[in-house]
């Protein structure tokens, strides 16, 4: 996969199965998602939008079917060719635990791949945070823990942006900022944000029902 | 971020549970290492046991005891028995008896005498003669490592380690201070040092040897003090070191134990017993220092799970955004090195520490007189298993990583 552009994302007969019992959680219908969409999935909790992020990411695998990226199958993927291209391609933003506590934003941001201490400490400017760089993150609010997050995506050179409910726990000014770095993060690039939250749909051009990519 | 520095931010920043891990370590590692000493102290009584010889002869006493006390260096002043006994055997005389009429003494290889007649800084001083350094039956002899042996009146030859520790060398004179039994005489008996014998490993070196004539001379003037002891006056020895056949020696013992007031031991036999009776306490010792080990490395798999274990859901994350999982096991790894590295330092200096006043109050139960010296170094195989240990500890956590569901893991938080 070659890293100097963004990455299309095409889903073929994708059908998921979790559970002890292998019950089927979704199936999807094939489509695709062009590079540098901006995407909203909406869904009530439990519908499988967490996991749907998850297949992009490489990080679960479906029981049929195949996840294309750049025309590639990613889950033909060697173990070790999978954590590369979650390293070198995707950047995730989770809701919570996105951070390791007992390390500072600039270390935690510099757990990106290849990011020197000055990259670092300059995008944590970028999202307002230069003053807290040398801080514990476990000592900053949730709404500073987010902004780390989205200055690690901002160091990286992801071409696709993951984000689970990233706005959910944070009070309205808190979400609105965190979406605009989000939105400023993606540019050219792919970004997908899965969520209930109704405050942040103004910021995307493409909101799809999670009910409506499912079979 | 390399494995390494995720390693030594972990270690650095976890501050509470890091401490409580290194102290579970260093305390199993100190506790273990003690016990482990105090069980190869006990070994090295034996080590140190001068056993080069076939037989030993001695006043009628155990054999045990007659071993311990002679080629140990333990115990009491011993009894005594008749010098002309002695000569009889050295020169292989024929012995008449009035019932048994003339028996013929077994052709013995060497026979050397050993009569303690004094102390200088709570180590013997013995009266022999030349025989002394071809005193050991299958191996080389004793070797001088300066000057001459003593043989004229008035000299001594020091072991290697009262030279070392008092700095002595040939031509330095000391004052020694007579012992017949009891308590030793408090007089100075001036001794010119004339050798140093070479290191043996073994109790000769914190002896000190002067010639039999001259142990006589001190003997005779303080008769009085042992007369009750003795019916042969000064003219009498402690012990000889015997070198003969295997095959003589059943006549040997024979003729001493049931036709002298003597008593003749096989070297080796009484060795054998004095290990076998001292192994069962010694395995003990061993199976303590284990079961300490096991517990204290139970502690730390107990603590590096529970400390790796509420790790994972930022193990989670750390794979969801691209580290491999050889990188987070090498985390783990590098971690656990910290971890035992810092314990088992901290536990050799507990151990340094607390080993010679551990010592001091079992020292009497595990052997009197024990001068071993057994270095902190000893404790190595210790610190070995203790790294074992940790690093078996972390492995549990890294085969978790490595079967680790990354999507059930992030959801399940």
């Amino acid at each position: 996969m070659t890293s100097s552009r963004a990455m299309n994302i095409s889903f073929e007969n994708v059908e998921v199965r979790v559970g002890e019992r292998n019950e089927s959680l979704f199936s999807l219908k094939s489509f695709e998602i062009p590079s540098g969409s901006r995407l909203l999935i909406r869904g009530p909790s439990g519908a499988g939008k967490t996991t749907f992020l998850h297949l992009i990411a490489g990080l679960l695998e479906p029981a049929r079917g195949a996840v294309y990226v750049d025309e590639k199958d990613i889950n033909q993927l060697s173990e070790d060719r999978l954590a590369q291209y979650r390293r070198d391609h995707v950047a995730l933003v989770f809701q919570k635990l996105n951070l390791l506590n007992h390390l500072t934003a600039t270390e935690n941001v510099r757990l990106a791949k290849n990011v020197s201490a000055e990259s670092a400490d300059h995008v944590l400017s970028q999202v307002g945070l230069s003053a807290k760089a040398s801080e514990f993150v476990s000592k900053l609010s949730l709404g500073e823990q987010q902004r780390v997050a989205v200055a690690r995506v901002l160091a990286s050179s992801a071409q696709i942006i993951l984000a689970d409910e990233p706005t959910s726990s944070l009070d309205d000014k808190n979400a609105s900022d965190v979406m605009k770095l989000l939105i400023t993060a993606s540019e050219g690039k792919t970004l997908i944000v899965v969520s209930h939250d109704q405050r942040i749909e103004s910021f995307f051009s493409e909101i799809r029902n999670f009910k409506e990519l499912t079979q | 971020m390399k494995a390494f520095r995720l390693a030594t931010l972990s270690f650095s920043r976890h501050r509470f549970s890091t401490f409580i891990t290194v102290l579970a370590i260093a305390l199993s590692v100190a506790a273990s290492g003690i016990l482990y000493r105090v069980y190869k102290t006990s070994e090295a009584r034996f080590d140190s046991l001068a056993t080069g010889s076939d037989a030993l002869i001695g006043a009628k006493a155990g054999g045990i005891e007659m071993v311990l006390n002679a080629l140990g260096g333990e115990g009491e002043y011993p009894a005594f028995f008749p010098y002309t006994l002695f000569q009889t055997l050295q020169a292989q005389t024929v012995l008449t008896f009035p019932t048994e009429g003339r028996v013929a003494p077994a052709k013995l290889k060497s026979a050397t005498p050993l009569l303690i007649f004094a102390i200088y800084e709570n180590a013997r001083v013995i009266g022999t003669d030349e025989t002394f350094l071809q005193s050991r039956s299958q191996r080389a002899s004793y070797a001088l490592e300066s000057g001459t042996w003593a043989k004229s009146a008035g000299e001594v030859t020091l072991g290697s380690e009262i030279a070392a520790l008092k700095g002595l060398k040939v031509g330095d004179t000391i004052s020694v201070a007579p012992w017949v039994g009891g308590e030793p005489i408090r007089v100075e008996h001036p001794l010119k040092v004339s050798g140093v014998l070479a290191r043996t490993k073994t109790q000769w070196d914190r002896t000190l040897f002067s010639s039999i004539t001259e142990a006589h001379s001190v003997l005779e003037r303080y008769e009085p003090l042992f007369r009750a002891r003795s019916i042969w006056g000064a003219k009498v020895l402690n012990f000889a070191l015997i070198n003969v056949e295997p095959e003589n020696f059943e006549s040997l013992q024979s003729l001493i134990n049931q036709r002298s007031v003597a008593q003749i031991v096989r070297v080796q036999d009484v060795s054998k017993q004095l290990r076998d009776l001292g192994g069962v306490g010694a395995d003990l010792g061993l199976l303590v220092t284990s079961f300490v080990l096991i517990l204290g490395a139970l502690a730390v798999v107990s603590t590096l799970a529970t400390r790796f274990e509420g790790m994972s859901a930022q193990i989670a994350v750390l794979r969801a955004i691209g580290y491999r999982k050889r990188e987070l096991v090498q985390w783990l790894l590098w971690e656990g090195l910290f971890l035992a590295s810092s314990g088992i330092l901290a536990g050799a200096c507990l151990d340094g520490l607390l080993f010679p006043h551990f010592l001091k109050l079992v020292g009497q139960t595990i052997g009197a007189g024990i001068n071993a010296d057994i270095g902190l170094l000893e404790s190595a195989p210790i610190w070995i298993a203790a790294t074992c240990a940790t690093l078996l500890a972390v492995l549990i956590p890294a085969v978790r990583i490595t079967r680790q569901k990354v999507h059930d893991a992030l959801r399940g938080f």
